[in-house]
Formats: C-alpha cells, sequence, structure tokens
C-alpha cells in the first residue's frame, strides 16, 4: 500500500511539474458574434490602486448596458514591466485578452505584434468613417487641428505599411499635456521680500534668499531652494526647465530644426552649454540638491507636501496633482511661475496603447465599444465618472475660471479617491478632457481643492499662452516625432548611432550638471563633442533629416 | 577464502551492463523515484528550454516562432560587441560580482566560525536566527529600505542633516564610487547569515577526537580553528567557492535594476539590466538571448579556470571535477 502511495505521490508531482510547463488561457470564452447576441469581451488593463473594482463598477455598468456586451477584466499589475509581461505572453505563444487597453508599449514593439499579426490591422474600420469610426473622425475633427491631426495620423500608422494597430487616447487640452510647470511658494518669496524671478540672476537671487533667509522660520537650514526629480515623468524634470531656459529643447525629440527646416542637435551647442554652467553652480553652491537625479516624481511628496512641519521646498518642478496631498495647507503656499525661457510642452499627445488582439473573436465589437468610449459622454464618464453624481450638465452662462463657457460642471473629482466609478486613474480610451480652469464649472460641492486645483490651472495656462504668444519657443524649431521604419532600426548603422548619441548625451548631462565631468572646462567639452562624432553624430543626424523629410 | 564463480556469457547468473543497470535500479527503486522529481526539474527547466537558445541566432519573430525565424549567424552577438558600452557592462558585471565575491565570500565562513566556537547554545541559536532573518527580505524592499535610509532629504540621512543644522549631504544613491558598495555591502547584510548553513552544517561533522588531540598538544582555541576546524570544511568551502565563480557574469538584474537611477548608470548598468531592457522590456528576444548565451559561455569558462586551480593547488583534491 504504501508502495502505491508513494508511486502514485509521485506521478502527481511529476505531472504537476508537466502541467506548469503549459501554456495558460487568459480570457473567457468569447460570446457569439455578428448577431449582436451575447458578446463578451476581455479587457486586459493595468491596475490601479484607485480602482476597487472593476466589475462592480458604474463606467463597466454605462458600457454594458450602451453596448450590450458582457465585459471582462484582465489587470496587469508592475507598472513599466507590463510590457515585458506581454512580450513573455506573446513569446510564449499564450492567448492575450480580446483587448489590451492602456499598455504602453515602444512603436517599434507595437508594429512588431501587429506585422505578425497579434495585434488587429484597423484600417479597414477608420476609413469606414461613415459607420465604424463615424464617432472617431467627428471628435478628431472637432477638436484638433489639422497639423495636428495630421501629425497624429502619421503616428497612428505602421511607417512601413500604413496599417492602423491602435485606437489612440489623446489628450486635446494644452494643460493636460504641459509639462515642466514649476511652482513657487509665494509665502517664503514674502518672508524674503522678494518678487517672483523673471530672469536668470533674479532666480538666483530668490534662491539665494530662500537658502540663507531661513524663510520658513522654524531656526534650521533646513529650506531646499530647489527642487525637481529627473525620473518617473509628470513634468518634474527641473533639469529640463532649467536647460530650456538658455536653449529650446524637448529632450523626447533630440532634435532641433533650424530656419532652413535642417536639423540641429541643440545638445551641442553653447547654450546648451551654458545651461550646464548653470545648473552645475546652483548644485555646487547647494541651492539644488543633486538628489534630483536620483529621486522619482511620486517621492517628491514627501519633500513638497511634507506630513508634519513647514514647508521646506521654494522652487519645484511638475505637475500639480503629484505634489498634492489632499487639502495640504502647505500646497496653497505654492504658486505657477511663469518661464522666461521657452515653454516646453509634450505634443506627443497621441498614445498608441489600446490595441485588439487577434485573439479577440469579436472584433466589430471591440472597436465599437472603443468608439463607444470615444464619445464625449464616455470622455467625461471615464475622467470625472458618474453621470449626476460626480458631473453634471454645466449652468447655463456659467464662465470657468479662464474666463470661457462651461461645457460641463464638476461636482465631485474621484480621480484623487478610492472608487468604482471609473477604470484607471483619468484615462481609459477616449478623447481626453482635462479642463478644470479651462471649461469646468465648480459648485458649491466641490471641493477646496478642487477649486484650488481650478484657479491654478487657469493661471498655468494663461501663463503658458502668454510664452507661447511670445514665440517661445520658436514655432519653427520643433522638430516633430521623428519615425524610423524598422528596416532604419535594424539594418542602419546610422540609426544605431543615432540611439548611441541619445543615451550618450543623456548620460553626459547629468555628469556634467553634477560635476563629474566639468562643464566650465574646455577639455571635458571638447572631449563630449569628440565622443558624439566618434559615436556617429553627423550619420544619425543625416539619418533622422532623412526620416523627417520623409514624414512632410 | 572461497573463489569467486567465473562468469560467462553462458553463466545462468550472467547479466549484460543494461542488466545489471535494471537490477540495481529495480532493487532501489525508492531512491530512483524520489529522483524522478529532481531530475524531471532539470529536463523541463533546464535542458528543454536549450532548444530554444537557436534563437540567439536567428531574427526571432513570434509569428515564425523559434523555428522558422530567420536566421542571423552571429549578427545579434556582432551587435552587441559593436554597441559603445559594451566593454563597459563587461567590466561593470565583473567588478560587482567579483567584488561580491572577495568581501562577501569569507565572511559566511568566518561568521560560521564564530557561531560554531561558542559555547553558549542559547547564544548561538539567537545569533544564527537574528543573522538569517534578512535574507527572508525582498529585494524590493531591500531596495525600498536602503533608499528610505540613504535619502539625504527625506530619509535618515536627511532626519540627521536637519537635526545638526548642516546642509543636506550630496546623495550617495546617484554616487558612481558609492553604488558597488552599497550594492555589495547591503547583500552582504541580507544573506551572510543564511549563507553559514552549509558551513555551520560541514563544522558540525568536525570529529571530536581532533579537538580532543589538539586540546592535549595545547592547542588553543583559535588554534584548533585554525589547525582543525577550518583545514576540515575548507573541501565545502572550496566547491562552493568554484560554484560561485559559475556565476561570475550572473549578477542579477533585479537589485542592480531597482538601484539604477540616471545618475550612477556608468556603473549600475550591468549585462543584466541591459538584456533585461533591450531583450525583455524592447522585445528583441534574439538579442536579449544573444548576450545571455555569451554570458553563460563566459560562467561555464569560469568553472573550469576555477576548477582546474584549485586541483593544481590542491594536489588533485578539492576540485569538483
Amino acid at each position: 500500500m504504501k508502495k502505491l502511495i508513494a508511486i502514485v505521490l509521485a506521478l502527481v508531482t511529476v505531472l504537476s511539474l508537466c502541467a506548469a510547463c503549459g501554456g495558460t488561457a487568459a480570457g473567457g470564452e468569447g460570446g457569439n458574434n455578428g448577431d449582436g447576441e451575447h458578446v463578451k469581451l476581455t479587457i486586459g488593463l493595468p491596475t490601479n490602486a484607485r480602482i476597487l473594482s472593476w466589475d462592480d463598477n458604474a463606467l463597466t455598468a454605462w458600457l454594458e448596458e450602451k453596448t450590450g456586451y458582457e465585459l471582462e477584466f484582465q489587470p496587469y499589475s508592475g507598472g513599466t514591466d507590463i510590457a515585458t509581461q506581454i512580450s513573455t505572453a506573446v513569446a510564449a505563444q499564450e492567448e492575450l485578452p480580446d483587448i489590451l487597453m492602456q499598455i504602453s508599449l515602444s512603436d517599434s514593439v507595437i508594429n512588431t505584434y501587429g506585422r505578425n499579426e497579434y495585434f488587429v490591422d484597423l484600417s479597414e474600420y477608420y476609413a469606414d468613417r461613415e459607420d465604424a469610426s463615424k464617432t472617431f473622425w467627428e471628435r478628431f475633427e472637432a477638436n484638433l487641428s489639422e497639423a495636428d491631426r495630421d501629425n497624429i495620423l502619421r503616428q497612428m500608422e505602421d511607417p512601413e505599411t500604413g496599417a492602423i494597430y491602435s485606437v489612440p487616447t489623446l489628450e486635446t487640452s494644452l494643460l493636460g499635456i504641459m509639462d515642466y510647470q514649476m511652482w513657487i511658494n509665494v509665502e517664503w518669496l514674502d518672508k524674503v521680500g522678494k518678487e517672483k524671478p523673471t530672469n536668470n540672476e533674479e532666480l538666483l537671487d530668490v534662491l539665494r534668499a530662500f537658502k540663507t533667509q531661513d524663510p520658513n522660520g522654524n531656526g534650521k537650514n533646513d529650506e531646499i531652494p530647489l527642487f525637481g526629480a529627473q525620473e518617473g515623468g509628470l513634468g518634474a524634470d527641473v533639469i529640463n526647465w532649467l536647460v530650456n531656459l538658455f536653449v529650446y529643447f524637448n529632450d523626447r525629440k533630440n532634435f532641433n530644426l533650424d530656419e532652413n527646416g535642417k536639423l540641429t542637435a541643440p545638445f551641442t551647442s553653447n547654450e546648451y552649454r551654458e545651461a550646464l554652467k548653470f545648473i552645475n553652480s546652483l548644485i555646487k553652491e547647494g541651492l539644488m540638491p543633486d538628489s534630483v537625479f536620483s529621486t522619482t516624481s511620486p517621492d517628491m511628496a514627501k519633500i513638497t507636501t511634507p506630513a508634519s512641519g513647514p514647508a521646506i521646498c521654494g522652487i519645484f518642478a511638475g505637475h500639480l496633482t503629484l505634489h498634492a496631498a489632499l487639502n495640504n495647507e502647505i500646497l496653497y503656499q505654492y504658486e505657477p511661475l511663469q518661464t522666461w525661457g521657452n515653454a516646453v510642452y509634450n505634443d506627443n499627445t497621441n498614445k498608441r496603447n489600446n490595441f485588439i488582439t487577434s485573439d479577440c473573436d469579436n472584433v466589430d465589437e471591440a472597436f465599437n465599444l472603443m468608439m463607444t468610449m470615444w464619445s464625449e459622454e464616455c470622455s467625461y464618464r471615464i475622467r470625472y465618472g458618474e453621470y449626476g453624481v460626480n458631473w453634471d450638465e454645466a449652468d447655463e452662462g456659467a464662465v470657468s475660471d479662464l474666463g470661457l463657457p462651461c461645457t460641463f460642471k464638476i461636482i465631485r473629482d474621484p480621480l484623487m479617491e478610492q472608487n468604482t466609478c471609473m477604470w484607471f486613474g483619468g484615462v481609459a480610451c477616449t478623447l481626453v478632457v482635462y479642463s478644470e480652469g479651462e471649461t469646468a464649472q465648480l459648485v458649491e460641492e466641490s471641493s477646496p481643492w478642487m477649486k484650488y486645483k481650478s484657479e491654478v490651472h487657469a493661471e498655468s495656462r494663461r501663463l503658458f499662452d502668454e510664452a507661447a504668444a511670445k514665440n517661445n519657443p520658436p514655432a519653427d524649431q520643433i522638430c516633430p516625432v521623428i519615425v524610423f521604419t524598422e528596416d532604419e532600426k535594424l539594418e542602419d548603422d546610422d540609426y544605431q548611432a543615432y540611439s548611441e548619441c541619445c543615451s550618450y548625451y543623456k548620460t553626459s548631462r547629468t555628469d556634467f550638471c553634477k560635476g563629474t565631468m566639468d562643464p566650465n572646462s574646455d577639455a571635458d567639452w571638447n572631449a563630449y563633442l569628440a565622443k558624439l562624432d566618434s559615436l556617429g553624430l553627423k550619420g544619425a543626424l543625416d539619418l533622422a533629416q532623412f526620416a523627417y523629410e520623409r514624414q512632410l | 577464502m572461497a573463489k569467486s564463480p567465473v562468469l560467462t556469457e553462458n553463466s545462468a547468473v550472467y547479466q549484460t551492463g543494461f542488466q545489471k543497470f535494471c537490477t540495481v535500479f529495480v532493487k532501489n527503486w525508492q531512491l530512483h523515484l524520489m529522483i524522478l522529481l529532481p531530475f524531471a526539474y532539470l529536463l523541463l527547466f533546464h535542458y528543454a528550454p536549450m532548444y530554444g537558445l537557436q534563437i540567439a541566432f536567428r531574427h526571432y519573430s513570434p509569428k515564425g516562432g523559434i523555428t522558422n525565424s530567420d536566421w542571423v549567424g552571429f549578427g545579434q552577438f556582432a551587435d552587441f560587441f559593436s554597441y559603445y558600452l559594451w566593454g563597459n557592462l563587461i567590466w561593470n558585471t565583473l567588478a560587482l560580482s567579483l567584488y561580491q565575491i572577495l568581501a562577501g565570500f569569507p565572511i559566511p565562513v568566518v561568521l560560521a566560525l564564530v557561531i560554531h566556537v561558542n559555547t553558549y547554545k542559547g547564544l548561538k541559536k539567537v545569533a544564527q536566527n537574528v543573522s538569517y532573518i534578512p535574507h527572508f527580505i525582498s529585494v524590493v524592499i531591500m531596495v525600498g529600505i536602503l533608499n528610505t535610509v540613504l535619502n539625504p532629504i527625506s530619509g535618515m540621512l536627511g532626519a540627521y542633516s536637519r537635526l545638526t543644522g548642516t546642509d543636506y549631504m550630496s546623495d550617495i544613491r546617484g554616487s558612481n564610487t558609492a553604488f558597488r558598495h552599497l550594492y555589495v555591502w547591503s547583500g552582504i547584510w541580507q544573506t551572510a547569515g543564511w549563507s553559514t548553513i552549509i558551513y555551520v552544517s560541514a563544522l558540525s561533522a568536525v570529529p571530536d577526537e581532533l579537538h580532543e588531540a589538539a586540546k592535549l598538544d595545547g592547542a588553543s582555541r583559535l588554534r584548533r580553528v585554525w589547525s582543525v576546524d577550518l583545514p576540515t570544511i575548507m573541501p565545502t568551502v572550496a566547491i562552493m567557492l568554484i560554484m560561485r565563480f559559475g556565476s561570475v557574469m550572473s549578477v542579477g538584474y533585479q537589485k542592480a535594476y531597482l538601484m539604477q537611477n540616471s545618475a550612477n548608470l556608468q556603473v549600475s548598468e550591468i549585462i543584466s539590466t541591459y538584456v533585461y531592457k533591450k531583450g525583455l522590456a524592447a522585445n528583441n528576444l534574439s538579442y536579449g538571448s544573444a548576450v545571455g548565451l555569451m554570458n553563460s559561455v563566459v560562467n561555464t569558462t569560469m568553472v573550469v579556470v576555477v576548477n582546474w586551480i584549485t586541483n593544481r593547488l590542491t594536489d588533485n583534491e578539492m576540485g569538483l571535477f
């Protein structure tokens, strides 16, 4: 008997081991398609701590009622590692959910998956402007300029085949895509008797006063005059803001255009070097800690809005919500600071992050679901939650903080709290409306935080428009996102040079700022330029120019 | 003395090699059943996947799969060696790994000896348990602790600066010089206790007679550690060292990746983090496999070399093979 038990146990263990090697089935069984009968769609999307449930969720209920489809969810956790999970699943030939939503993948990966038929080519649906993609085109054309539309459509397409694999998430509000907004502690300004700085010298003067005059009044030398985070996104990259005081530079694009339409590398210019010298001097003088290079933006809140005690930060970079502990008194000490350099914004508004996979049996229905999400009403639901509870129609004649006619009314913004009325933070698959301060009407029930947010958003927008009106940055210098073909990426040595030059200048920027390389030393600067040359910067520029002209 | 019967092929009890194997196998079937599980594990998870190694020589496409993707020969390897930082990657990996071995390998041995010579049983157990506990902290938590402690503003270092009224310190987390020290010594703190297990176990097998004899010869406790304990566990130490060198190029990506930031990238970018970024995150599986394969070849070579050196130094007594 013992022998028998031993054999059975051993076999079970070995078989279970074998079972572990097999693929796992993802998603549920698809419902019937075509006839509008029971359709079940599985949606893979990133987890979010604020969303308590996707199944028991007001947005899910509304979409199911609107479309008649049953929605199932397959949440992915792991932030940036989600791309790796998808990559692994594809390599292991595992089944994918019907729809991948809000999944960030590089263009190269998207095109690879599309060409290998893991993602469905949706070109035919987009071509059917009168029916299948009517909602998309109506809103696309109503909300974007022709230049923006061309730019976005170009980015949506596979540059070689012209196939479109995604339904984009777009942010139309300039405010929503603003980057590198700086905030200044106005209480500290009052205490040190200064005005908001309007040039580099005044900035230095204010920062020195913040450092030496104990503006938080606790008798300790704990003030951080200038702060930000180079990692973690959300516009907290103070280094980019500082560089743009000297030269227009958007490190997402890497290059600028000159007056002849030729691409230039701003990171080799003298102005760029001056910027590095300036940043280096700020760190040396203790006006900005070198931890800006190792702090992530989510960690910044501990410093910009400490849980207890007085404020310790004078000026910092980043999206307002990054620094917002709700109703934190310290928060209200900060006001937007106008740049006197170039206002940088992220015009890469097209997020190719919603896909229908080839494992989907109901592609028509999946596309229809996405089009429903693209409707104006759903956009509001996605961003602001439940109609009538979280937001409503604007009162007649209501005017926003920016002085514009209101398009809707915010009652209670659920974005910063745990809820079951939206899917993922703010966006899922939609033409996003980020409109506090722009076209939103606030009412009595709106929290003080919402009112504050609306006011500062309106102020930010005013400042941005002001800078843009001064041609900062010069419109003709702004380079569009350059799209390279897969062949160029795989075969062309100049592409490798391009990627190595970009990697090198970014690493060197940190070294120059921290003083590992001395921006004041001609030898170090020339060695940096020589290294870029040896990596093939000229060839990289030529290739980028070729790709850019192809896009025109 | 009875003579063994002479067996010929015609003898009734003559067995071929295979038959002998079967006889022994059946006779010890319980043992073989026990080995079945680890054997299956090795086969399924370590040998079967080698089939996929061929993608290092192909341009892998999900549609073509492993066998139908285009051959590119050594193209992926050539790409790696034309990457401008390939030498840097290898040096960073080697430097980190060798530092780990040099600083981290002797410490568990010493710790095990200290625990072993301690005559207070209670204290011995407490010391063992306390030193084991850090092993159970995950890498993510470990790096989180490092960040919390070392943050020069919001961490303990920041609190110290505020307390003493001095300027905030330079950020050690972004220091190229500090990265390897932080990586290695936090690792030692975390794993030294756990790594003592095998040595404590080896020390418990030291015959008491040797100690008795040494005592009679007037050897002090320290002398007995040096002349009795240490030589006895030396074969175990040698085997552990050889095996450790077998993974000299296999510094795990997790901790380095988590500790990485734009300020320390020059030293924190190692082969495994690079493979993770290029191979998995950027979905260039062939490239990642090629670099991984190169890594494994170096590791295997290291095992052979260190084993050879060990054999040379110990007259073929302590080598693994």
